[in-house]
């Protein structure tokens, strides 16, 4: 299995993580899959939605598996949990709950990536929505209230890479806001093209 | 007996072989009863028959076997009625593997066993079985992409029942413009309910826009009566648009009168939230949503009033916006009236996420700095989107004048508007009523 991590310029495009994984685990859980097969198919299905953040389709995976798996394969509510917080947005309790559950190795990775993934975010967010943010409340937000060796690294990097500053004295950090991306220019050809299409289609 | 069996195998056959389906499909029509007499064979007569050659006869075969299925126990003394469970298994191979150039020339009966066969499911709740044949019904059933058949509704009410959508939505991204007559089969039932269940996926995956405009499709349907699919609808509707837009915006004008002055009377509690909604008052708007709990539990739409709780915090914050450059967050818990500052700021961080408001919090002095939108639409993503939308609104015309030209060229609109001038002087004013009048008893079939 491979584990894919985006870097942080990809994030905010449309990227759908595992995305041959997730059609040929969709396929086999409509052919009828039963037993243990089924109840891996379904961990590992909905491990990726909430990779991809896909929370609504999580909540209906969730809510289509019987009683009965839920309670042969305790796994599958742990996952849920994770989902549950996401969908509240307690980005703490998701972090400590990813951290602090021994994963098997067949959802592992998954939850790896949901980890990064939802850092990647969070630290997004940050630089869109705050002028100035205190340091419990971004080491909260990116996960590392239990690691604050960790927080003070990754605002290192951040400071050095995107320009915030910190202001040690009353702990208060400044983040830069992202630049917008540069999307790439049409080329002038195409361009007239399309115009003279749409001039010719008002004409007739 | 077995010699009017015998019959039937060899003309199915020779029938099938000659490639005359139309012969063969009126053949069928009158078999039914031969099959019916003989339904202790009917699994042997299946053996006979190759379901990818023969798919009309096999399907013939079927039919018979629900129809059995479906007759009271008096009814069926001395018949042999199919185990349920075989029967699906048989059937869904037979789906997947049958002849769709076949079966598209008996349009009607395919639809009638897709639907035979949703019900059987339905009935013994394994809706989810059903899914991946009836995707694979659709695929066969249709004449392109964007035709709408009776099997979509089918497809979607699984969907709904299994909880799972994913399958459904690739049939609700395609902008239909045509509908599968099926030999006069297509009922506005049909189309009600691709449209209202439609609606419910793209709601409950958060699609809102895309379930309002399924909404609206089902409530603008030219009618003479109400339907309960369009009532339920416009409940829906009601929610829906409060969520999206923090007001109900009123139905287009070519709504037909019945759907405003009946369906308004029957939903008064959805208009009472509205009414209440519009006071920009959360804790009025909770008391009504509680007082009405009981009744909007029971037509499974709490969840949405719930949601529309949720949206009227967010109505507030951006009318704030309007009238605030910068504000306190705990001026702002104080006045949308929410519990406590932390709620405040975890509510506009989710706004700016989503894109809802452009604002920045500073927590050095607690407070919400508002913004215009610093999209300056000057850069290359805005003449994209305008791009695509100028090409939307070329695809859209020339869909309406290829439909107008089918119009024009149907003889049995030409007979009547060419008869009609003759007939009176206000030739033209009589012809469209008349059309409109076929309208209103059906949905308009443009597949002609």
């Amino acid at each position: 299995m491979k584990n894919v991590l985006l870097s942080e310029g990809e994030m905010s495009s449309k990227v759908v993580l595992f995305e041959s994984t997730t059609q040929e685990l969709e396929k086999q859980e409509l052919e009828g899959a039963s037993g243990l097969v089924l109840a891996d198919l379904h961990c590992q299905l909905l491990s990726i939605y909430l990779c991809n953040f896909d929370l609504c389709n999580a909540k209906f995976l969730w809510k289509r598996i019987t009683n009965e798996e839920k309670t042969a394969f305790p796994l599958l509510g742990q996952i849920w949990e994770v989902g549950q917080k996401l969908w509240l947005k307690e980005h703490n309790s998701v972090f400590s709950l990813l951290r602090n559950t021994s994963w098997p190795p067949s959802i592992e990775p998954y939850m790896t990536c949901l980890e990064e993934n939802l850092r990647q975010k969070s630290i997004q967010l940050i630089g869109k929505a705050y002028l100035s943010i205190t340091s419990t409340t971004f080491t909260e937000l990116v996960g590392y209230v239990d690691y604050p060796e960790n927080a003070e690294k990754l605002l290192a990097k951040l400071q050095e890479e995107q320009g915030w500053t910190c202001d040690s004295a009353s702990k208060l950090i400044i983040p830069k806001r992202q630049a917008a991306q540069n999307v790439p220019l049409m080329r002038n050809e195409e361009q007239l093209q399309s115009l003279t299409q749409f001039v010719s289609f008002l004409e007739n | 007996m077995a010699s009017s069996l015998e019959h039937f195998v060899n003309s199915v056959r020779n029938l099938s072989g000659e490639g005359s389906w139309r012969e063969l499909y009126d053949f069928l029509g009158k078999s039914p009863d031969v099959l019916m007499r003989n339904s202790e064979h009917l699994d042997t007569v299946l053996d006979t028959l190759d379901p990818q050659l023969h798919s009309l006869g096999v399907l013939a075969i079927y039919m018979v076997k629900f129809m059995i299925l479906n007759q009271n126990a008096a009814q069926n003394q001395g018949i042999q009625v199919p185990e349920p469970e075989v029967l699906i298994s048989q059937v869904s191979q037979f789906i997947t593997v049958c002849n769709g150039e076949q079966i598209r020339c008996a349009p009607d009966s395919f639809a009638e066993l897709c639907n035979q066969f949703t019900q059987c499911l339905v009935e013994r709740e394994t809706p989810a079985r059903g899914i991946v044949p009836l995707t694979k019904a659709i695929r066969k059933a249709r004449m392109n992409e964007t035709q709408l058949t009776s099997i979509h509704a089918s497809l979607l009410q699984l969907c709904l029942m299994a909880q799972n959508l994913k399958p459904a939505l690739e049939f609700l991204n395609v902008e239909i413009s045509e509908i599968n007559s099926e030999n006069g089969y297509f009922d506005a039932k049909h189309f009600l309910l691709y449209y209202y269940y439609g609606g419910v996926i793209n709601m409950a995956v958060k699609n809102f826009e895309r379930a309002l405009y399924s909404f609206e499709v089902a409530l603008t349907t030219p009618s003479s009566a109400v339907s309960h699919i369009m009532l339920e609808s416009y409940k829906k509707y009601i929610l829906v648009s409060l969520i999206l837009h923090g007001k109900v915006a009123p139905l287009p004008k070519y709504t037909s009168q019945v759907v405003n002055r009946l369906l308004k009377p029957m939903s008064a509690i959805y208009h009472e939230i509205t009414t209440v909604f519009a006071t920009n008052k959360p804790t009025s708007l909770e008391l009504v949503l509680q007082k009405h709990r009981e009744l909007l539990q029971r037509e499974n739409n709490w969840g949405l009033a719930k949601q529309v709780q949720q949206s009227l915090y967010k109505k507030i914050i951006q009318r704030l916006t309007q009238t605030f450059l910068t504000l306190s967050l705990s001026d702002m818990a104080l006045r949308v009236q929410l519990p406590s500052v932390m709620e405040a700021e975890k509510l506009v961080l989710t706004m700016i996420e989503d894109g809802d408001i452009y604002a920045s919090i500073s927590q050095k002095d607690g407070m919400v700095l508002f913004h215009d939108n610093p999209d300056k639409y000057d850069s290359t993503s805005t003449v994209e989107r305008v791009q695509k939308e100028v090409n939307i609104c070329i695809e859209l015309d020339m869909q309406v004048q290829k439909m107008e030209e089918a119009i024009c060229t149907n003889p049995v609109f030409v007979k009547k508007a060419s008869g009609a001038m003759e007939e009176d002087d206000g030739g033209r004013s009589s012809a469209s009523s008349a059309l409109q009048a076929g309208a209103a008893t059906k949905v308009p079939s443009f597949s002609m």
